[in-house]
């Protein structure tokens, strides 16, 4: 073993696509986290409402994504997706008829990065539905009623109650989910393997590759550096903005 | 009114419009793996797909709980025969690790909520904050170390991990369920000449039975489902489900109704767990971690 200095991390910098694969993890982690928040909002709000049937038993059904591994989850859509005999395009062809050729979901680079965003959000929405619910019903409902006697719309009331008392569940949610699509692995390994051509390549994915597939532990590490690093700078700034 | 009442009816098709969209969102992908496990690889590859009604079998099935004994549908040998070997080691280091979990969870949990530790806070969020840090930027030192003492590959090496990096989880949850619990209770017991472990294994243990049951209902699915830790960790002697499954993919021709089938039985135990323990995850689980 030989003493390299920073050799390893000026190598990061030559290697092909480097700066496409940190490209890759900061468009898969905010769309990731985007996406999950906005969806799982949505849901809890929706569960908050109480209706009799359909409330409690879409918080039963939720518990279904969180129940499937990430392997199988990946595997199942892998199967949906598969661009010579997929379920969806299927679908799409002979059932619904809007396309003419089969779309090679995974084999495409931009198919195949929203594939994979898609595949991940549907696993990660439970536990950002669950804990969004807890920080809904600890809102008092007395709020909400002096606010429809002031004259309160439900936008109004949604944004000037609902949103501040929520932001601190929203911001562990946050930081919680900016961590999980940063450490992604699963989907990416099961259905892409990162390409193609690194088209779906992130750093978490870089790190097994680097070191357990070509066995170069040097670059491995160094990767892991700059990934400890994005969550640290991203934690600290969720910290800073959201959690005062 | 009547004006009231067209709007409820209109805001109730809406919801309803809702449930069916999201209920299809949650159930589909799981209806389409039940419903490929019951064909033959054949039936599934076909384009279109071929959906014959009489073409359905249990042979995947067989093919993962009794290797060969489908061997005319499957000539070539799948990763079904890792599957019950795995399914054991699975079995065993999920309830290992979740044990673990729940003692040193607890036993660290209650003195972060109780006494008064000069920097307990720290010590708290210094938990949470190593939980941040992300599986992968630590697995090669983690591989090396255990190349050189003997602990890759085995069973206990894979506890050791799992209790590692769940433990810490565990404890922000339980610490902000043993804030909730009044310390009336716990003073009371003390005065009557209880230790400080007699109050803890008598007053709170019994009165977070939720949050205990949450805290290990997580531990253990956390521990079942994961892949990046058994796929570098446990290699071969103590090869996990979900390595297993994985091997399905791997091969040049992926055997679809037998990678569903094994897809299937490993859902269904950990769907039980949630549907009958469902109240726990979802009080449990929220009362300790929306707390802080």
């Amino acid at each position: 073993m030989n003493f390299v200095g920073l050799q390893n991390y000026l190598d990061l910098f030559t290697i092909e696509d480097f700066l496409l694969i940190l490209r890759n993890t900061a468009i898969f982690a905010s769309s990731t986290v985007g996406l999950t928040l906005l969806l799982s909002l949505g849901i809890a709000l929706y569960i908050n409402q109480k209706l009799k049937v359909f409330s409690s038993l879409i918080k039963s059904l939720i518990l279904l994504p969180w129940a499937v591994p990430g392997v199988v989850n990946a595997m199942i859509w892998g199967y949906v997706l598969n661009g010579r005999f997929g379920i969806l395009n299927w679908i799409l062809k002979y059932q619904l008829g809007v396309i003419n050729e089969y779309i090679q979901f995974l084999a495409d680079p931009v198919w195949a990065f929203a594939s994979v965003v898609f595949v991940f959000v549907w696993k990660e929405i439970p536990f950002a539905v669950l804990l969004l619910v807890a920080g809904l019903t600890t809102i008092p409902v007395d709020l909400y009623e002096a606010a429809k006697v002031d004259g309160a719309n439900v936008w109004v009331r949604f944004r000037h109650i609902t949103l501040p008392l929520m932001k601190t569940s929203i911001a562990i949610v946050a930081v919680l989910q900016t961590m999980f699509s940063l450490d992604v692995f699963d989907v990416i390994y099961i259905l892409t393997r990162g390409g193609p051509v690194h088209g779906t390549s992130v750093i978490s994915y870089q790190i097994y590759e680097q070191s357990f597939k070509f066995l170069d532990f040097g670059h491995g590490t160094a990767f892991a550096f700059v990934l400890t690093l994005l969550i640290l700078v991203t934690s600290l700034t969720y910290i800073k903005t959201l959690w005062k | 009114m009547p004006r009231k009442s067209i709007r409820d009816k209109i805001l109730n098709v809406f919801y309803a419009f809702i449930f069916c969209i999201l209920a299809f969102y949650f159930v589909a992908p799981v209806a389409v793996s039940i419903l490929a496990s019951v064909y033959p690889h054949n039936n599934l590859i076909a384009v279109p797909i071929n959906l014959d009604a009489k073409d359905i079998t249990y042979v995947n099935y067989w093919e993962i709980f009794q290797p060969g004994a489908a061997g005319a549908y499957y000539p070539i040998p799948t990763g079904a025969q890792y599957f019950l070997p795995a399914f054991i080691n699975t079995l065993i280091i999920s309830i290992a690790s979740t044990v673990g979990c729940l003692v040193l969870s607890s036993l660290s949990a209650y003195p972060l909520a109780r006494l008064n530790i000069r920097g307990g806070q720290n010590f708290a969020n210094f938990y949470l904050f190593i939980r941040m840090v992300p599986y992968w930027a630590i697995v090669i030192p983690l591989y090396i170390l255990y190349l050189r003492y003997g602990l890759f590959d085995t069973i206990i090496g894979l506890i050791f991990i799992f209790i590692a990096f769940i433990t810490p989880f565990d404890i922000f949850i339980l610490k902000g369920y043993f804030e909730t619990i009044p310390s009336e209770l716990e003073d009371a017991a003390r005065v009557d000449g209880c230790t400080r472990l007699g109050a803890l294994a008598r007053i709170i243990l019994p009165l977070s039975i939720p949050g205990l049951m949450a805290v290990s209902i997580f531990t253990f699915v956390l521990t079942w489902c994961d892949f990046g830790i058994p796929l570098i960790f446990g290699s071969e002697n103590a090869r996990m489900l979900t390595v297993v499954i994985s091997l399905f993919a791997t091969r040049t021709q992926i055997e679809y109704g037998a990678m569903n089938a094994a897809a299937v039985a490993f859902i269904v135990p950990v769907l039980i767990i949630a549907i009958v323990f469902q109240r726990y995850i979802v009080s449990g689980l929220t009362r300790g971690a929306l707390k802080g």
